[in-house]
């Protein structure tokens, strides 16, 4: 699939980068021989390196060992640590990271997975998936890996089989929709052949999909940055005649000369002086703001006792102050852990203690089901409070990765022990989805794969014909595949913005007005907008449409008959039409206009809301998303 | 090759070398005055700008370098203000050390990897920065930016630290110390790209011209008056250097580019690596991860 640059312009200029990828999955599943493959059939394999991958005894090519160079890798036909490979086709540029599969390795496999913004996971189509491909998947999903790959390898083992890659792929969809994956893509290929990986595959001509490296160059890296909350962590500080020069990178948003700023842990304000950079002449190049990512030097306008570890923020946007926190932690020491054990923590340039203070639960990656612990072993992922002894400032992961992640460090070998992730505590139940019986299928999975064009579902139907029903389903659905959703009701807005009307036609006309002028804005502001309002007459939904915008609104006529509403009747509000008590009540004394041409009708009196969601998701799916 | 990439690997090293000074007491930067090191010092002075680079600098001199490069070092050096230290294996150079009397491995042994080590011991260095990249060579591919060396200064790929997003762990025990890689996501063509747009000064050698080589396992070597070999056949070829080492190990490629573009444009289209005219690294499968399982870089 390959987006539309003209689309967004934004997006076009990012392009350029080059896209960090990893490749994950159970050992043996062939990442190792899928990265020989990719080098090779894209000519980026040298003489001399064909010449070393040669196996000494018979001569042929072992396409793992393009990326696995150890010794003791060769010889036990093992990946042990991550190798990074560089490669370039004339449209773009590659990082890639070969992460082993063996359970042992979980660390160095995260090692990569921590930069990748993109993942190939591997399962091999001759096997059931694994519990080692589900850790990868739910590892991978953790640490927020924008895009996801799935590539259904040694297609020549089962005869190139669509039923079989059928399977796998229905499989691994059940086992998904517990995961929060942005975007999910399956190719069928054979790395050992080179099916589907920078070739299309003449005997897989049943898969209509993109090549491996189609994908590859159409992704773009940026789907993950926060560009909005200033965060500048301080990395080293140097004095220069007579003023201060803070060192360090803008992890996320950006920052002005002249701006406000924070010093944390102070709390002293005061302002940027200077932002500055040497030329290649090594002459001073003064900037007027940095952004995300850029490693610059700052000076301040006063003052101010500023050491690595301190972190510059804006007044009017921090990030929390805390010692007590919750995390979810993947423990690499072999020693397991349990409440009460002490480490070191690295967060954002910041050392200092930390205290297990609890641990609530190890999640079962096969089932994903919350399991209580007393204690995390190796390569288990578990989730626990944290109290560090002096305040950190933290934001979440799913918010902010580099101010939401930190290390621990065992506090006598000195080795890495542990990856963490933050968590609000608000937001208790985020990591893994509760509701195991939420019956998506594979439809949703098409939806996130596509990018979406925030756009207005707006439902039109009787009183009590489900509209606010449905649209709570649909919001649910949509954040569940992470599309930023807003969902406008006509009893919530009749409270606030339009308290002030009637229920006359002119005032009815001037409530859709209004509604349909912030469902513009929320679409502008990238938000995809549910709005579930009578909308009785044809000519006001004329008028949404067109403030709406055509391309972006969507009808739904929520066709339920009146007698069905009235027999419903939750609030009792066609009792108190029919007394008289209520005044222009749709359906008895004020009419209601059907819609002539909705883009989707459910019957929502005689069929289920589940079926009338699908329908809805279905449609979304297939035309819009 | 387009600006953002260039921009985005240069964020990434100087954020790279201001951890090595945030964390350490004693870091040092390894020049080896060869294109990777001279873009490392560029770094190393952007870094930390408009102060001056904050650590000392090391060349490790086996005596068999290029006389060009002694003479660009010391005046590059001096240019930017920094502090240098030389190490030599006194000893060894003074007994003749040569690949010819000790073979390749003890001769590099010798020269480079000893007189390092004795050079970070003396100094108490605990980090030493060096310009290796993962793009050189198969074993490199495996490294981390902070690579955890034993109280040995011994690399075992097996048990390396896991390295997650951008946390370096950089905490050692006394004797135990830190390689710190900048370089690691650069490839060859960026190094040249980078040196084209900052206009870094770089050796001649790095370009086409005709010089006096002659023929040593199928490897072009440039004649050379203190270790000339004897009965070899010198010849006039048009070449120049990909990498630079020690004189009688480091081959010159044949080569038309006399220009950085020229360049460019030839390691667009080559079809070796890099390293491939060197013969210490082809001498052995995995010499390269031999030697630094030893405490080379
Ligand atoms: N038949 C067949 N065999 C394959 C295919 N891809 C890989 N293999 C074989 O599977 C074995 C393992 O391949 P590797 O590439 O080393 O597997 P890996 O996933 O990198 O393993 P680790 O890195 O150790 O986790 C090798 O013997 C490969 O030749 C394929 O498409 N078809
Ligand atoms: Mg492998």
């Amino acid at each position: 699939m390959s987006i539309n640059e003209k689309e967004n312009p934004f997006l076009k200029t990012h392009k350029r980068s080059k896209l960090n990828f990893v490749t994950a999955g159970n050992v043996d599943d062939g990442k190792s021989t899928l990265i020989g493959r990719l080098l090779n059939d894209s000519n980026n394999l040298t003489i001399d390196k064909i010449d070393d991958i040669k196996d000494v005894k018979n001569g042929l090519s072992v396409l793992a060992h393009a990326s696995d160079g150890l010794a003791a890798e060769r010889e036990q036909g093992i990946t042990i640590d991550v190798a990074y490979k560089y490669f370039s086709t004339k449209k773009r540029s590659f990082i890639l990271a070969d992460a082993p599969g063996h359970l042992r390795y979980t660390k160095n496999m995260l090692s990569a997975v921590s930069r990748a913004s993109l993942a190939i996971l591997l399962i091999d189509a001759s096997k059931e998936i694994q519990t080692q491909t589900k850790r990868h998947a739910f590892l991978l999903s953790l640490f927020k890996v924008p895009k996801l790959v799935v590539a259904v390898n040694k297609m020549d083992l089962v005869n190139y089989s669509e039923i079989s890659f059928e399977k796998i792929r229905n499989e691994f969809i059940a086992y998904s929709q517990k995961l929060r994956i942005d975007s999910l893509e399956f190719v069928p290929i054979s790395a050992l052949d080179g099916d589907n990986v920078v070739h299309s595959s003449q005997r897989m001509s049943w898969y209509k999909g993109s090549t491996i490296l189609t994908i590859l160059e159409n992704t773009y890296s940026e789907g993950d940055c926060n560009l909005i909350d200033f965060r500048f962590p301080v990395q080293c500080v140097s004095h220069n005649k007579d003023s201060n020069f803070l060192l360090g990178r803008v992890e996320s948003g950006s920052v002005k000369v002249n701006e406000d700023i924070l010093v944390l842990p102070s709390r002293f304000q005061t302002k940027v002086k200077s932002i500055v950079k040497m030329s290649s002449e090594g002459k001073e190049v003064m900037l007027n703001q940095a952004s995300f990512l850029e490693s610059i030097a700052i000076s301040l306008h006063d003052k101010v006792q500023v050491s690595r570890g301190d972190m510059i923020v804006k007044v009017d946007n921090q990030p929390k102050s805390l010692r007590l926190f919750e995390a979810m932690l993947v423990w690499f020491g072999e020693e397991e852990t349990k409440v009460g054990r002490e480490y070191i923590i690295y967060h954002s340039h910041n050392e200092t203690q930390i205290c297990i203070e609890n641990i609530k639960y190890v999640i079962d990656v096969d089932t994903l089901s919350k399991a209580k612990s007393t204690s995390i072993n190796v390569n288990q992922v578990g989730r626990v409070v944290l109290r560090a002894s002096s305040e950190l400032y933290i934001d979440e992961f799913q918010n902010n990765k580099s101010n939401g992640s930190f290390i621990l460090i065992d506090p006598i070998t000195y080795s890495t022990i542990a990856a963490g992730l933050i968590i609000d505590k608000a937001k208790l139940s985020s990591m893994v989805s509760n509701d195991s019986q939420s019956n998506q299928n594979s439809l949703d999975v098409k939806l996130i794969s596509k990018k979406n064009k925030p756009q207005t579902l707006w439902l039109t139907g009787l009183s009590a014909s489900g509209k606010s029903t449905i649209a709570r389903e649909i919001e649910k659905k949509l954040s569940h595949l992470k599309i930023d959703v807003f969902w406008l009701d006509g009893d919530i807005v009749r409270t606030g913005l339009c308290k002030d009307l009637s229920f006359s036609k002119e005032d009815r006309s001037e409530n859709i007005r209004r509604v349909s002028e912030v469902a513009k804005l929320f679409n502008q502001a990238g938000v995809f907008c549910i709005c579930s309002f009578i909308t009785p007459f044809e000519d006001d939904r004329i008028l949404a449409k067109k403030t709406i915008g055509e391309e972006n609104y969507i009808e739904v006529f929520v066709d339920t008959d009146l007698e069905v509403c009235e027999k419903r009747d939750p609030k009792n509000l066609y009792i108190k039409a029919r007394r008289g008590e209520i005044k222009n009540f749709t359906g008895i004394d004020s009419p209601y206009e059907k819609p002539i041409a909705p883009n989707i009708a459910v019957d929502a009196g005689s069929r289920t809301i589940e079926d009338c969601v699908e329908q809805i998701m279905a449609y979304l799916g297939e035309k819009v998303l | 090759m387009n600006k953002e990439e260039l921009k985005q690997l240069e964020s990434e090293s100087i954020y790279v070398l201001r951890e090595a000074v945030g964390q350490f007491k004693n870091p040092v930067l390894l020049y080896s005055v060869g294109k990777d090191s001279s873009v490392l010092l560029h770094l190393a002075r952007k870094a930390f700008y408009p102060a001056k680079i904050p650590f000392p600098i090391l060349h490790i001199d086996t005596a068999y370098k290029f006389t060009e490069m002694y003479e660009f070092r010391d005046s590059f050096i001096k240019k930017i203000g920094a502090n240098l230290i030389v190490a030599r294996n006194e000893i060894a150079i003074s007994k003749k050390t040569s690949p010819k009397t000790h073979g390749l491995e003890a001769c590099c042994n010798l020269l480079k990897t000893q007189t390092l080590l004795a050079a970070l011991r003396e100094n108490s260095f605990d980090a030493a920065i060096g310009g290796a990249r993962r793009d050189e060579e198969k074993s490199r591919a495996k490294e981390k930016f902070f690579s955890f060396r034993n109280s040995l200064s011994q690399w075992d790929p097996e048990i390396q630290r896991p390295e997650l997003w951008s946390i370096y762990n950089g905490k050692v025990k006394s004797n135990e110390s830190i390689r710190v890689f900048p370089l690691s996501n650069w490839t060859e063509l960026d190094i040249w790209h980078y040196i084209k747009d900052e206009k870094i000064p770089i050796l001649s050698l790095y370009f086409a011209k005709e010089r006096k080589v002659y023929f040593k396992n199928n490897t072009l070597i440039l004649n050379n008056h203190t270790l000339d070999e004897e009965n070899v056949e010198v010849m006039n070829v048009r070449c120049r250097f990909r990498t630079l080492g020690c004189i009688s190990c480091t081959g010159a490629v044949r080569s038309d580019a006399d220009t950085i573009d020229k360049i460019i444009e030839e390691i667009k289209n080559v079809n070796f690596s890099e390293r491939n005219n060197r013969l210490i690294d082809s001498n052995l499968k995995n010499s390269m991860e031999e030697k630094k399982r030893t405490g080379y870089f």
